[in-house]
């Protein structure tokens, strides 16, 4: 690729992610859905910024309805593109199970991101296995985005060739690469729906019915390796020796082996189709070979068939992999890591000596716990949750809370220190349920989202609610799937661009479930907030208690007025129990390391006034003179 | 010409805009550019590592191999000791003497680091601070220490031109330019005034 330098415009470039999104806008997807879930989030938020009049976006609730309505899309012939995260592929497991079977008409492509080195903290699993349990082709581009976005587009005229989906998986690294793309024309052509009576195909009751899909579905998937099976990659070098290893771990291995002389480079395979695995290929290596590395993130999923088929040949060589210990089963790889296992294949002293500064940080340094953005109208509503207990008569140990998933989990850690469980999406409800039913005598609460409430607190809501659990329910509702990125949540969701809003509301669902007592107020009205809190741990029943103020990074407030301490009333953080960085802990409030004065950051601050409301001496003040207009 | 850069931050500060502004300038100068926004959540005061690989290719691996880092520039003191086992011999520490003091150390000012600690850490190699925050308040809002530190960066490697930063700049953040684009000189200046 060459530029002309100077004044040209910028070259395109994408992330990993937006350019998988990208190749369904080129093979001309007419609809796009998923739930936002790093790292597949930036996705959907491309192609909402590409909006055209042949391409309909959107957040579903949640990701098995996003998956189901893309079925039925494409069922009706139209193409379809899903991008949603690891979690997201579990909540839509059972969806996609039988519409793998069914098989598709319009392409469909669903793009499925996985996380090794759990950087955006939710269990590190390897999606690979879904693409064997619904028996789906899957394949995965490298860290080189134009990759991604041909691959997709090539997967969309696979999975219509082969009618089957086609799952692409990338992962926290592949995602979050941002490089150089060209960008093609986008596929304009206009198709009719239709939607075929065909039951043998569409339904599943029946055993002989199920069974033939499931041959069949077997059948597509091998049909769709065959097509896909071009993006895989053999690079021979010389002696016996040769590394195998999945795209999305690609780069590692060539920084590695480019280190190499010349004559010393093994045989090399880069595996693009990662499930059903290109067997002849794989054994084509391997009969070259007297040992051969696997190199891959999480499970050994290619070492084990690699070992499998290598046992079939009449001199098998030796598999070298995670078995031996050569790379981890948790987290990411780096190129380090990579480096260190080739050096073991080639019994050589370790290449590159390791650096002598340490790569983590001196145990004596305080943990960076994450906290909530100054302003957020979570802070204030925990801390009216920490005075309510206090009000209701309990002390803060006694009273149970669990927590759900999103920015409201952040009050687990200190100084609010109140969350104890964080499951899965909607979970803390049911969970909270289970503490009821185990026989916990102090009041247990629940505390969850908006986006995550409709994503799936709705059913454990019910099952608390038809069995009156005593059981409180604290929605925070901020507007906001806010962790992710602030995508909108239905409780501000407009359904079509331009037309009213239409947004749900927590309450009224919550009295359909007859639940006994449903309140709601502002966040920053800690005091009020307490006192229904209180009422609510002292009452039997389920009590809902909805907190609404929106998410304080997408406020449409113009002016802030911040708060300011005042030095000559101020005694110091040392001297003063409980002092406003212990009972708020809000990132606008500045030390100065050993000294004691305390002074708030006039330009983060954000003039919630929580500190000035902790402060037992009255010393913080709002300023009216240093207010501030946001752009 | 390969130039390999590791940013550390926390959310907030702009690490990975001032990644993306690295980077599209390389772009405009016709390299092969490989960025890595290893972003934690869209949370104010989450550590934000970025990994850029600038080069004609760059190189095959999207992550810095460590030892191997032209420059390092570090937006928040505490974390700027990740970047230390990713500096190469003979290269160069740019870190902002700017501290985001985590929870415990605002009561334990012992459990943060002080700056010998954090040059110990550099073990020899070159270091340079630079007050990004004073800068940045000079010609506006803390997030403007990203663009002090883009300068800074221009001052102290010539792989990716200047003006070229300047024009990436102003392409990425068009709303707020002018005075972001000052606060990028101000960093040029910081250092190659200090070099005069």
């Amino acid at each position: 690729m060459s530029f002309d330098p100077g004044s040209s415009p910028a070259p395109s470039a994408l992330l990993g992610v937006e350019a998988c999104a990208r190749g369904a806008l080129e093979a001309g997807a007419r609809l796009a859905t998923g739930y936002p879930g790093t790292p597949a989030t930036p996705a959907i938020e491309y192609l909402l910024a590409q909006a055209t009049e042949h391409l309909s976006v959107e957040w579903a609730v949640n990701e098995k309805v996003a998956l189901e309505v893309a079925a039925g899309h494409s069922w009706a012939g139209l193409r379809s593109f899903v991008a949603l995260k690891m979690s997201g592929l579990n909540v839509a497991s059972d969806a996609l199970l039988s519409v793998a079977t069914s098989g598709t008409v319009g392409g469909l492509v669903v793009y499925v991101g996985d996380d090794p080195g759990a950087y955006y903290g939710m269990v590190e699993q390897d999606s690979r296995l879904y693409a064997r349990l619904a028996f789906l082709p899957m394949v995965e581009p490298g860290c080189e985005p134009d990759e991604a976005r041909r691959m997709t587009c090539h997967a969309f005229d696979v999975s219509e060739a082969a009618g089957t989906p086609v799952l692409i998986r990338g992962t926290t690294t592949t995602a979050y690469t941002w490089g150089p793309v060209d960008l093609e024309p986008l596929e304009r052509g206009c198709r009719t729906p239709r939607v075929p009576f065909d039951i043998d195909r569409y339904t599943k009751a029946g055993a002989a019915r199920c069974r033939r899909q499931h041959r069949q579905a077997l059948a597509r998937m091998a049909e769709a390796a065959r097509l896909l099976d071009p993006w895989n990659q053999e690079v021979l070098g010389h002696g016996d020796l040769g590394v195998i290893a999945p795209a999305s771990v690609w780069g590692y291995v060539a920084e590695a082996v480019e280190r190499l002389p010349g004559n010393e480079r093994p045989h090399l395979l880069r595996i693009a189709v990662v499930h059903p695995l290109p067997e002849e290929r794989i054994l084509g290596l391997l009969s070259r070979c007297r040992r051969v590395l696997v190199v891959e993130e999480l499970d050994p999923l290619i070492e084990e068939r690699v070992r499998s088929l290598a046992a079939e040949l009449p001199r098998p060589p030796r598999i070298l992999g995670k078995r031996q210990g050569l790379t981890p089963e948790v987290g990411d790889l780096d190129p380090d890591a990579v480096s260190a296992a080739l050096d073991h294949l080639l019994d050589r002293e370790p290449q590159r000596r390791a650096p002598r500064r340490s790569a983590n940080l001196p145990p004596s340094l305080a943990p960076r716990l994450l906290t909530f953005c100054p302003g957020c109208p979570h802070r204030s509503a925990y801390v009216a949750l920490e005075r309510a207990i206090a009000r209701a008569g309990y002390r803060k140990d006694e009273v149970i809370v669990t927590g759900d998933i999103g920015c409201t989990i952040l009050g687990m850690n200190p100084p609010h220190s109140l969350c104890r469980t964080e499951v899965a999406m909607g979970s803390s409800i049911a969970v909270a349920e289970g503490f009821v039913r185990a026989g916990v005598e102090a009041p247990v609460v629940a505390v969850i989202g908006d986006s995550t409430f409709f994503h799936a607190g709705i059913p454990p809501l019910l099952n608390a609610a038809t069995k009156n659990v005593r059981l409180t329910v604290l929605v925070l509702d901020n507007h906001h799937a806010a962790m992710t990125g602030f995508q909108p949540s239905p409780t501000q969701h407009r359904p079509i661009p331009g037309a009213p809003a239409q947004p749900l509301s927590i309450e009224e669902l919550a009295r359909a479930a007859r639940v006994r007592r449903v309140r709601k107020t502002l966040p920053y009205f800690t005091r009020r907030l307490s006192r229904v809190l209180a009422t609510a741990l002292r009452s039997p029943g389920v009590q809902v208690v909805v907190a609404e103020a929106p998410c304080v990074r997408r406020s449409t407030a113009r002016v802030v007025i911040p708060y300011q301490v005042r030095p000559d009333r101020c005694v110091g953080s040392e001297r003063c129990r409980p002092s406003c960085l212990e009972a708020v802990n809000c990132p606008a409030l500045e030390t100065n390391g050993g000294e004691t004065e305390v002074w708030i950051d006039a330009d983060r601050c954000l003039g919630c006034g929580l500190c000035a409301e902790a402060c037992p001496r009255r010393a913080i003040r709002r300023r009216i003179r240093s207010r501030r207009r946001l752009p | 010409m390969n130039l390999d850069v590791v940013v550390c931050g926390v959310g907030g500060q702009g690490v990975v805009t001032l990644g993306r502004v690295v980077a599209g300038a390389a772009l405009r100068e016709g390299y092969d550019v490989r960025l890595l926004g290893q972003s934690g959540l869209s949370q104010v005061g989450a550590p934000v590592m970025v990994h850029l690989r600038i080069g004609a290719p760059a190189g095959p691996s999207p992550k810095v191999p460590l030892g191997a880092a032209d420059v390092v520039i570090g937006l928040e003191r505490m974390e700027a000791l990740k970047l230390a086992p990713y500096l190469r011999q003979g290269g160069t520490a740019l870190l902002s003497d700017e501290a985001v003091r985590p929870y415990e150390a605002r009561f334990r000012p012992q459990r943060y680091p002080d700056r010998q600690c954090v040059e110990a850490a550099f073990s020899g190699e070159r270091v340079l601070w630079i007050p990004a925050l004073d800068l940045a308040r000079r010609h506006g809002p803390p997030a403007y220490v990203g663009a002090v530190m883009a300068g800074a960066l221009a001052s102290v490697s010539n792989v990716v031109d200047r003006d070229q930063l300047v024009l990436a700049l102003r392409a990425e953040r068009p709303q707020e330019a002018d005075a972001e684009v000052e606060a990028f000189f101000a960093g040029y200046e910081f250092l190659t005034g200090a070099d005069d």
